[in-house]
């Protein structure tokens, strides 16, 4: 069971996001939590001008309109209401956070930034694409994509793109250009693919920028979502952000439980 | 790289269409005259006609492969589309002429209908002549009309093909009137052998009205098609279709506020307007993605040449602004269930219903009792209060409920970091 946490809000972008959480939920088939933000102070004021029972009265409103969105999409799913912050208070490595400013954040779970999409696939796309290079954030990525694909039916496109090999002809394909930490780590994603019955293709360039070749990447073979992992040692510039600031399809950053 | 046949080529085509119609219009002179047939001469004199069709193909291809320059932005391709246009015309007029050949050799069988429409239409009638051929010579004429059909046939596959595999539509509509002068040939290969087999050369023009049909059908599409590009007519309204649904299926595409197509020669031009809230980084992106699915469907509707003029524009931003009433301790702030309760107003700028920016406000003393004023002049549109409730208008102000009194939850502050 893989449960789906959105944050609640009132803003287009925050019913945009309830709307992929509601859908990721029912293809998964697991549960839909929809959180909304414990202020004590607040509560605390209200009680203070004659309104004792706040949170009772907003936890109300909030799942009549969860509901009513819900209803509105035509699915059958009973969502559950909590208080707090889903990025510090969902703890299950399995479990995924639907959020667009949650992505940029090192939760424990992992994150999808829906990029404005009501859901996953919504144009017609199927694929994830998992971008892979010589480190171990693409099997850690891998490890939360590969069981999502499996679950969705959705094929992979192994992505990785490298620097060219000087002692090689031009015309040399791009695998050859490949480092064999990269291959190893090719052939580690393809086998945890082949146990779960993931379709899989791989795709090796010579792109300009990792993210640049990511996105059109993803774009040129239809995927509809990019999962990526966090490095461990990376500082500024990590490629995950550069791929969330460009990307225009959803991306999936795995959690730190396995980052 | 692959690389087109050398046999492909443009110029080594029209090469052997002029050494064909140099071949045909030797033989069916020489052949003509010695049998004193008018029908094979008239037909050797349409092929002079043809040879200098073929030579100005061979012009108008050389000159619609000159590069796009900055006098011709979109090259000179267009040139082909008059010559497939003036091909159309020619192959009309050509199918009418044959069609009343045909007409007026069927009504030679009923002399009274025959001398009642030359009457009626005493001018342009063609007076189709019996064959006079001796039996020394008759193997001859079958020789050099088969040949000629079958040539016919031949090489106009062959222009085809080319023209096809290289863009080139004046080449193509040659290669369809070639076609048709085959049809032609044929038709009067059979006449002559139903004549000389069965004594009935009537069959010649039942067969060339179906003929004439065919040719006329191909002069009007040739034309038509010629004048569509002249005229950028649109691509039509199935493909724009296609278009639309091609980019509202790539990620970062909003709406297609504009879709232009027509055609330039044999390349279609398709402009766009993209509209996107994408970051601007990620334009090109979705550009290429777009070019290479928008070639991709094109090609499925067989327009293999196609260039794409995507321009992208930023969704609309409708901008209003709205207030919250609140109440504060001076740390904590919460939106109040009851404007009555409210000690300040949270004003907001709204761009796309996202809060671009907000103030906290306390009512003015001066304004006290007049909050409605205080809203007006402040230009709020909407007054929202916690709590679900049915919205109300306060003078042009409307009040509405918001589920939540938590700033955060209404997007007025980031949640907390954890990083």
């Amino acid at each position: 069971m893989q449960n789906i946490h959105v944050r609640f809000g009132v803003s287009p972008s925050a019913r945009t996001e309830l709307a992929f959480a509601a859908d990721l939920a029912c293809r998964l088939r697991g549960g839909l939590f929809v959180w909304t933000e414990a202020d004590p102070e607040a509560d605390a004021l209200l009680e203070g001008f004659g309104e004792p029972s706040a949170p009772v009265r907003e936890s109300a409103c909030v799942s009549d309109r969860v509901r009513l969105q819900i209803a509105r999409m035509c699915i059958a799913l009973a969502a559950r209401f909590c208080r707090g912050d889903p990025r510090s208070a969902v703890r299950d490595g399995a479990s995924i956070v639907v959020g667009e400013g949650d992505a940029a954040a090192r939760p424990r779970a992992a994150v999808v930034a829906p990029k404005g999409e009501k859901a996953l696939g919504a144009r017609g796309a199927d694929g994830i694409c998992l971008p892979f290079a010589g480190g171990e954030s693409a099997v850690e990525a891998a490890a939360t994509a590969v069981p999502l694909a499996a679950r969705l039916g959705a094929p992979l496109l192994l992505y990785h793109t490298t620097w060219r090999e000087d002692g090689l002809p031009a015309a040399a394909p791009p695998e050859r250009h490949m480092t064999e930490e990269a291959s190893g780590v090719l052939a580690r994603i393809r086998a945890m693919a082949d146990l779960a019955g993931v379709r899989h293709r791989t795709r090796v360039e010579t792109a300009t920028t990792i993210a640049e070749g990511t996105v059109r990447a993803a774009l040129d073979e239809r995927c509809a979502l990019i999962a990526l992992a966090r490095g461990r040692h990376v500082g500024r510039g990590s490629y995950v952000d550069q791929v969330l600031a460009r990307s225009v399809i959803p991306v999936m950053v795995a959690g730190r439980s396995f980052a | 790289m692959k690389t087109r046949s050398r046999w492909l080529s443009p110029y080594v085509v029209m090469g052997a269409v002029l050494a064909m119609y140099g071949i045909k219009v030797a033989l069916k002179l020489a052949i003509g005259r010695e049998i004193n047939s008018p029908t094979i001469t008239g037909d050797g004199f349409h092929n002079v006609a043809d040879l200098f069709e073929a030579l100005i193909v061979l012009a108008v291809v050389a000159v619609s492969r000159l590069p796009p320059d900055e006098r011709y932005p979109f090259g000179r391709k267009n040139v082909e589309s008059i010559a497939r246009a003036c091909i159309g015309a020619g192959l009309l007029f050509t199918a009418l002429h044959f069609a009343a050949t045909s007409v007026m050799g069927l009504l030679g069988y009923a002399p009274g209908l025959e001398a009642a429409v030359r009457e009626a239409f005493p001018f342009a009638l063609p007076d189709p002549l019996p064959l006079r051929m001796g039996e020394d010579v008759v193997w001859w004429v079958l020789g050099v009309v088969f040949g000629s059909a079958l040539l016919s046939f031949v090489v106009s596959a062959y222009e085809i093909r080319a023209g096809k595999a290289g863009g080139h539509p004046s080449m193509v509509a040659d290669g369809q009137e070639t076609r048709s002068d085959g049809m032609i040939e044929t038709a009067i290969l059979v006449g002559i052998c139903a004549e000389y087999a069965f004594s009935a050369a009537w069959i010649e023009y039942p067969l060339g009205l179906g003929v004439a049909y065919l040719v006329a059908r191909t002069g009007r599409e040739l034309f038509s098609d010629g004048l569509a590009g002249l005229l950028q007519r649109s691509l039509g309204s199935e493909v724009e279709k296609a278009i639309r649904e091609e980019c509202l299926s790539t990620h970062g595409v909003r709406e297609v506020e504009q879709v232009k197509t027509f055609r330039v020669g044999s390349a279609a031009v398709c402009i766009l307007k993209i509209l996107t809230d994408a970051p601007a980084g990620s334009h090109d992106d979705i550009k290429k993605a777009l070019k290479k699915r928008l070639s991709a469907r094109l090609a499925e509707r067989e327009i293999d040449d196609a260039e794409f003029h995507l321009r992208f524009s930023r969704l609309p931003v409708p901008a209003e602004r709205v207030a919250y009433a609140a109440v504060t301790d001076g740390r904590a702030i919460a939106v109040a269930p009851e404007i009555d309760g409210a000690t300040h107003f949270i004003v907001c700028d709204m761009k796309r219903g996202e809060v671009a920016r907000w103030t906290l406000e306390a009512l003015p003393d001066a304004c006290e009792g007049r909050l409605l004023d205080w809203l007006v002049a402040k230009r709020v549109g909407t007054l929202y209060l916690f709590g679900d409730r049915p919205a109300t208008m306060l003078g042009p102000v409307r009040v509405a409920g918001v589920p939540s009194h938590c700033l955060r939850t209404l997007g007025l502050l980031e949640p907390p970091s954890i990083l």
